[in-house]
């Protein structure tokens, strides 16, 4: 389930958290190519903000490549969708992770104490 | 947008309550598809603006025109609006189905289908009289009535005054997945920052009787909650909060 509801105190406009939200959920899979965007006016009611919002947040997500509106049909996950989301993850996923690595660093944990946390945190989400 | 598209137009409008000027030199265009957000302190004239509009209050000077016509005189002008009042002025023994029988006379563009999905959208009972319900689904009664109008000028007047966080929220969300924004010009009070800044195109700003917008550029069409506080703290309250 992907939290629509967009927060007003964020630097960030209305919108473009609604795109991040998107690509999130593509990038992720909870989102899966040729799955149905919610209609701008369901998404409206879920993130509280009004239609032409949601109406520039997909227009962007269509310009990327993310997504494609298909007429009165609505609006799609494209086959690249997943690709195009997890790059533009990737840029500000390595920015958070190189500065909690710093924190960590700075904090004293040893390089080897770091890569056993990844290697835990990995095992944790392959299915058993 | 071009002037000859506006649904509603204002040109120096002037209101005098007693001896207070109200509004003063105001200008406003409202033009199709967009949702303007009304912000100002206590008694800076925001209601006064919403009954001018509304055509339940006559200008003392200035031209008011809502599809072309002054809604204090003209009936044609008034069956194109849609006004929700900041409290419930529906007789308390209504219900949704008694007030929707005596509105559908008044208004051409009524629908009955628009009325029931809204009702359904707000959570609001069809048969339940208006004294007996919280105050959500209350507001949620004049709501429903209003988007069943189809107008082309839709006024709220502190629609989420008073109202609790869920009831709030979930008027919130069944107005913005029920109003028609295309053809419709919306102006909306309210005091909440965080609403205005999710649902404004355009954030009006009333000051000492007139209004100031934010402006907008290219890159930020949209408005956060941080800097419609700053902007209203640059504002004087009015007068007289209960006249105004």
């Amino acid at each position: 389930m992907i939290d629509w509801r967009v927060d007003t105190e964020a630097p960030e406009p209305p919108s473009q958290q609604l795109v991040e939200r998107c690509l999130d959920g593509i990038a992720r899979g909870d989102l899966a190519p040729g799955d149905k965007l919610p209609s701008v006016r369901a998404l409206a009611g879920l993130a509280l903000v009004n239609h032409n919002t949601v109406a520039r947040a997909y227009r962007e997500l269509d310009l990327i490549g993310a997504v494609r509106g298909e007429g009165g049909r609505g609006v799609f996950v494209t086959e690249a969708g997943p690709q195009i989301a997890r790059q533009r993850r990737a840029a500000t996923t390595w920015s958070d992770f190189e500065r909690a690595l710093e924190t960590a660093l700075r904090a004293g944990h040893s390089i080897e104490d770091l890569s056993e946390r990844v290697r835990t945190a990995e095992s944790k989400r392959r299915p058993a | 947008m071009s002037e000859t598209n506006d649904i509603a137009r204002l040109r120096g409008v002037g209101v005098k309550l007693g001896r207070s000027e109200v509004l003063r030199g105001l200008e406003l265009g409202l033009a199709p598809g967009e949702l303007c957000v009304l912000l100002g302190r206590n008694g800076a004239g925001k209601t006064t603006l919403m009954r001018v509009l509304a055509g339940t209050l006559r200008a003392e000077s200035g031209s008011v025109r809502v599809c072309g016509a002054d809604p204090s005189r003209s009936a044609a002008a008034r069956a194109a609006i849609g006004f929700v009042p900041s409290l419930p002025d529906l007789p308390p023994w209504m219900s949704l189905t008694t007030a929707a029988r005596f509105a559908r006379r008044c208004y051409p563009t009524w629908d009955d289908r628009r009325l029931w999905r809204a009702a359904d959208a707000l959570a609001v009972p069809r048969r339940g009289r208006i004294s007996k319900l919280s105050r959500g689904q209350a507001a949620g009664v004049q709501l429903a009535l209003a988007l069943a109008a189809r107008p082309r000028l839709l006024l709220l007047d502190e629609p989420f005054a008073g109202l609790d966080a869920v009831a709030r929220d979930g008027l919130l969300s069944a107005f913005l997945t029920e109003v028609d924004l295309e053809d419709t010009a919306t102006l909306v009070s309210t005091h909440d920052l965080d609403i205005a800044a999710r649902i404004a195109d355009r954030a009006l700003l009333m000051d000492g009787g007139a209004l100031r917008e934010q402006a907008v550029g290219d890159a930020q069409l949209e408005h956060s909650a941080a800097a419609l506080r700053a902007l209203l703290t640059q504002t004087t309250p009015g007068p007289d909060g209960a006249a105004a």
